[in-house]
């Protein structure tokens, strides 16, 4: 492998390294918005146990003003009083408003807490579609990495190769300039001496 | 993907014959769009508000697709239908975001065609989701308003009866609020207790997904500065050594050739200069001393030839002479007996002449005789015509004499004697007709006879006349050709005693001058020899001058080539040193690069190991910057190694840019022994021409020289064959 192929193949890991920095820079600002989560779930956990179950103990007292005004109407019922039955309806319907203002603060609590836990949901969604992103980036960047350090491979191979043939081929060419030239020289030398032997004779 | 509205696949493929579609439907785009009904709660003292989820609004969902295909029109119709109806109609998919809608209404239906596209539909809709009717609202509070209308209705009949079912109603409905308080209420704790464990079970989740994402980001830099560190400084560092070791070897292979160069040059030197000796001390010498023995030779023999030479031509002057005195002795002899048979001759010509006298009278006299006898014959033959005249004459007297018979005899009928008479008749025509003939043949022969006989006659004086005149004639040719032989052998004998004097004197001057032919040729022959002499001298002297100008020439060529690729040489090794430390300081700094960044990266990892273990935020926000400073420190470090992989290229490239000068250097001293040796092979042509120049001259002298020995020899020869000729 060539300075240049390996110098390449380090920076598609180092490419790599760098998107799984990024992904787990993704998880942590993921855990840091979730934390950021943590006290306004506690408001309204506070919140709910604060007010939900005052408001059942006014739908469970309301409840029981009604029971003893059904014991009344009852009594109505059968002396047929109108009167006591009017007292009744109207305990009842006292009874019913609070038990309705009750359930409504119930129906408060359970909201808060029905959009506290669509918010982490959606946080958990939001963080989850994050590091899937950063994921996909990742392993995106991993392909690439890959991709590159096989291509720096090919490269490599295929400059190996380039490089064996130019060397065979400047191998070659360095023997027959050698042998070029030592024909050379012998020719010279033989024409040199057949020139003096031709002369002498 | 699988989008099924009512019973129409919006992705699929018709598949017809077989490798051949009906029709393809996609979809390009799907766009989803929902809102929730919020109610939302402000309460004072409190941060924010609480919203109060009451359902949400219909999902809105907005398709766009494609039709292609040759059913693509039917497919189309039916999408058309469900919009028509405005019926709802039954939705399915795999997208997990529209799973839970089941039943949807076409609100908007586009259909677009393009212009020149056949069965190719593009269509985009948009679906609202359709809930299913539900049940009547049931809640208490709602009973509670359709409790109050029923006391209203039954107010003006029986109030007790009305009170007493209207407190039922609103009894029941406190009663169902109680209940429902009561089931709702431990789970809305429940729900809202969980929520903080949840938000934190969520958090600690991503703390660990980011402690393991950095970690595998800690290994990955850690194995990429390990790589780095492993390959890329290891293959520059092979590279730069195996770069330099090729160059060496490339340098001390040069060297070496240039060594066998230089030994092989001084080698050739060498042998020129000790041939050019030899040639010096020993060739000319012997080529002079040879000369010199086939002077002395060729001058001996010539010397020996021509003393034979004299001999011989004394010999044959001495034999010429005896010849010619025998000779002369014959002719004188000869001339004796020519006047002797003159003599006889004389004497018998005049013998002959008085025969020959003696046969012309003789001729004469047989000439007379034959005419006389010859006259006679003619007047006997002419009498003998006249008597036959006359006998003819008798004939034709008896035919006229028997005609008149026979006319009588056939008067008187007397036919036998008539036939008799007229049968004598007839032989007598015939003896007659005879008759007639023989003396016209005797006087043809007669006739020609005398012709003949003139013509003889006058033969026989022509013959008679030419003898006379042969013999005189004869008798004096033969006079006259005595004398002139006579006189002719005189002659001779005059001009041979003449001519005899003047070939022993011309002799005597041919031995002279063929003497002084011989010592001029040989005169001319040394003179040929010290002209062969010179240019064998001349051709030496150009051959050695050749030799030591192509051995000087070859010599300062390689000096050269060898001087030029030294010098080179020289030149490299500095620059090769420069190269090499430019090398050594790029793999120096990638490796402090490297360094620190396994450093980092170990102090991330470490960072992120801790992180972990304490499940820390701010630890794993450390250990992620600590990830990122070392990724940024290998991914310098890669590129301080992608710079020296350039920089090391680019001293490859003026390494190689050396080689080339250098293989440019060869390629020239190659040239320069190229043309040492067409100059070598021009010289040993030089030489060649020269010698055979030299030779030709040499052998053309040569020839002269014989030639002139040859002509000397020949004049001789002539002069002798002349002399021995005459």
């Amino acid at each position: 492998m060539g300075v240049k192929q390996a110098s390449d193949s380090v920076a598609s890991k180092g490419s790599a390294a760098s998107g799984k920095a990024d992904d787990a820079a993704q998880h942590a600002q993921n855990a840091e918005d979730l934390q950021k989560l943590q006290e306004p779930m506690d408001k309204v956990t506070k919140a709910v146990l604060a007010t939900v179950p005052l408001a059942l103990a006014a739908v469970q007292q309301a409840f029981q003003a009604a029971q003893q005004a059904k014991s009344i109407a009852q009594a109505a019922r059968v002396t047929k009083d109108p009167a006591k039955l009017m007292v009744a309806q109207a305990l009842v319907g006292a009874a019913l408003a609070s038990a309705a203002a009750a359930t409504a603060e119930i129906s408060r609590g359970k909201a808060m807490v029905s959009g506290a836990k669509v918010t982490i949901e959606s946080a958990t969604a939001a963080a989850k579609a994050s590091s899937d992103k950063a994921k996909s980036k990742a392993k995106e960047d991993a392909d690439k990495a890959k991709a590159a350090e096989d291509k720096a491979k090919g490269q490599a191979d295929k400059a190996k190769s380039d490089a064996d043939s130019k060397a065979d081929a400047a191998k070659g060419q360095a023997k027959v300039a050698e042998s070029s030239a030592a024909a050379a020289t012998s020719d010279a030398k033989g024409k040199g001496e057949g020139a003096i032997d031709g002369s002498k004779a | 993907m699988s989008i099924t509205l009512d019973d129409l696949e919006l992705v699929t493929r018709d598949e017809g014959e077989p490798g051949t579609v009906n029709e393809f439907r996609t979809v390009n785009r799907i766009f989803l769009k929902g809102r929730r009904r919020l109610v939302e709660h402000r309460t004072a003292g409190a941060e924010g508000s609480v919203f109060e989820d009451t359902g949400r609004r219909a999902a809105v969902i907005a398709i766009e697709g494609e039709l292609v295909g040759k059913t693509a029109r039917t497919s189309l119709a039916s999408l058309k239908s469900k919009y028509d109806s405005s019926e709802p109609v039954s939705f399915s998919s795999d997208i997990s975001t529209l799973a839970d809608i089941t039943e949807v209404v076409v609100e908007r239906l586009s259909i677009r065609q393009l212009a020149g596209k056949v069965d190719h539909y593009d269509f985009a809709m948009t679906l609202k989701e359709h809930a299913p009717t539900e049940s009547k609202d049931s809640s208490p509070i709602s009973q509670l308003g359709d409790a109050s209308a029923a006391v209203d209705a039954v107010a003006a009949d029986d109030l007790t009866s009305a009170l007493g079912d209207d407190f039922d109603s609103t009894f029941a409905s406190v009663a169902a609020l109680n209940d429902a308080a009561e089931l709702d209420v431990p789970g809305i704790l429940g729900d809202a207790q969980g929520l903080l464990d949840d938000v934190k079970n969520a958090a600690a989740g991503e703390l660990d997904a980011a402690a393991d994402a950095a970690e595998e980001g800690a290994k990955e830099a850690e194995a990429a500065a390990e790589q780095a560190f492993d390959e890329a400084i290891k293959v520059a560092e092979d590279s730069t050594d195996e770069v330099q070791e090729k160059l060496e070897g490339a340098t001390e292979k040069g060297k070496s050739l240039l060594q066998d160069v230089v030994d092989a040059l001084q080698a050739a030197i060498d042998k020129v200069n000790q041939v050019t000796d030899e040639i010096e001390a020993e060739v000319l010498e012997k080529a002079q001393a040879y000369v010199k023995e086939a002077e002395d030779k060729l001058t001996g023999q010539v010397k020996d030839a021509v003393a034979q030479a004299s001999s011989k031509l004394q010999d044959l002057l001495d034999q010429g002479k005896g010849e010619t005195d025998r000779i002369f002795s014959l002719v004188q002899e000869l001339v004796d007996k020519l006047a002797e048979a003159k003599a006889l001759l004389e004497e018998k010509v005049d013998a002959a002449s008085q025969a020959a006298d003696d046969v012309l009278a003789k001729a004469t006299e047989m000439r007379d005789t034959l005419v006389s006898t010859f006259d006679g014959v003619f007047e006997t033959a002419e009498g003998a015509l006249e008597k036959v005249g006359g006998i003819q004459g008798q004939i034709a007297s008896a035919g006229e004499a028997i005609q008149s018979v026979a006319d009588k005899c056939a008067q008187f009928k007397l036919d036998k004697a008539a036939g008799a008479a007229t049968s004598a008749k007839g032989l007598l025509d015939k003896a007659s007709s005879a008759a007639e003939d023989a003396v016209s043949n005797v006087t043809s022969s007669l006739s020609d006879a005398k012709e003949q006989y003139e013509k003889i006659k006058e033969t026989i004086d022509g013959a008679l006349d030419g003898l006379r005149d042969a013999k005189e004639q004869g008798v004096e040719a033969i006079k006259n050709t005595l004398d002139s032989i006579q006189g002719k052998v005189l002659e001779v004998q005059s001009k041979a005693h003449e001519f005899v004097a003047d070939l022993f004197q011309k002799l005597r001057e041919l031995v002279t001058g063929l003497q002084d032919t011989v010592v001029s040729t040989l005169d001319n022959v040394v003179e040929d020899i010290d002209k062969i002499v010179e240019t064998v001298k001349e051709g030496i002297e150009k051959v050695l001058e050749v030799a030591r100008k192509t051995a000087v020439d070859v010599l300062t060529q390689a000096q050269d080539a060898v001087r030029k690729i030294e010098q080179t040489i020289e030149n490299l090794s500095p620059k090769l040193a420069a190269e090499k430390d430019k090398v050594v300081e790029l793999v120096t700094g990638a490796k402090e690069q490297l360094e620190k960044a396994k450093d980092a990266v170990a102090t991330a990892l470490s960072k992120v190991r801790e992180a972990k273990e304490q499940k820390s935020l701010g630890a794993i926000k450390d250990a992620i910057g600590a990830i990122k400073d070392a990724v940024n420190v290998v991914k310098d470090a890669a590129s301080w190694a992608t710079q020296a992989a350039k920089d090391g290229q680019t001293i490859l490239s003026d390494i190689l840019a050396m080689a080339d000068e250098v293989k440019k250097t060869a390629l020239e001293m190659k040239d320069a022994f190229e043309k040492a040796a067409q100059a070598v092979e021009s010289a040993a042509e030089q030489v060649a021409d020269i010698a055979e120049t030299t030779a030709s001259s040499v052998v053309d002298q040569a020839k002269g020289a014989a030639g002139d020995l040859s002509q000397g020899v020949e004049d001789a020869a002539s002069k002798g064959r002349g002399a021995l000729g005459s």
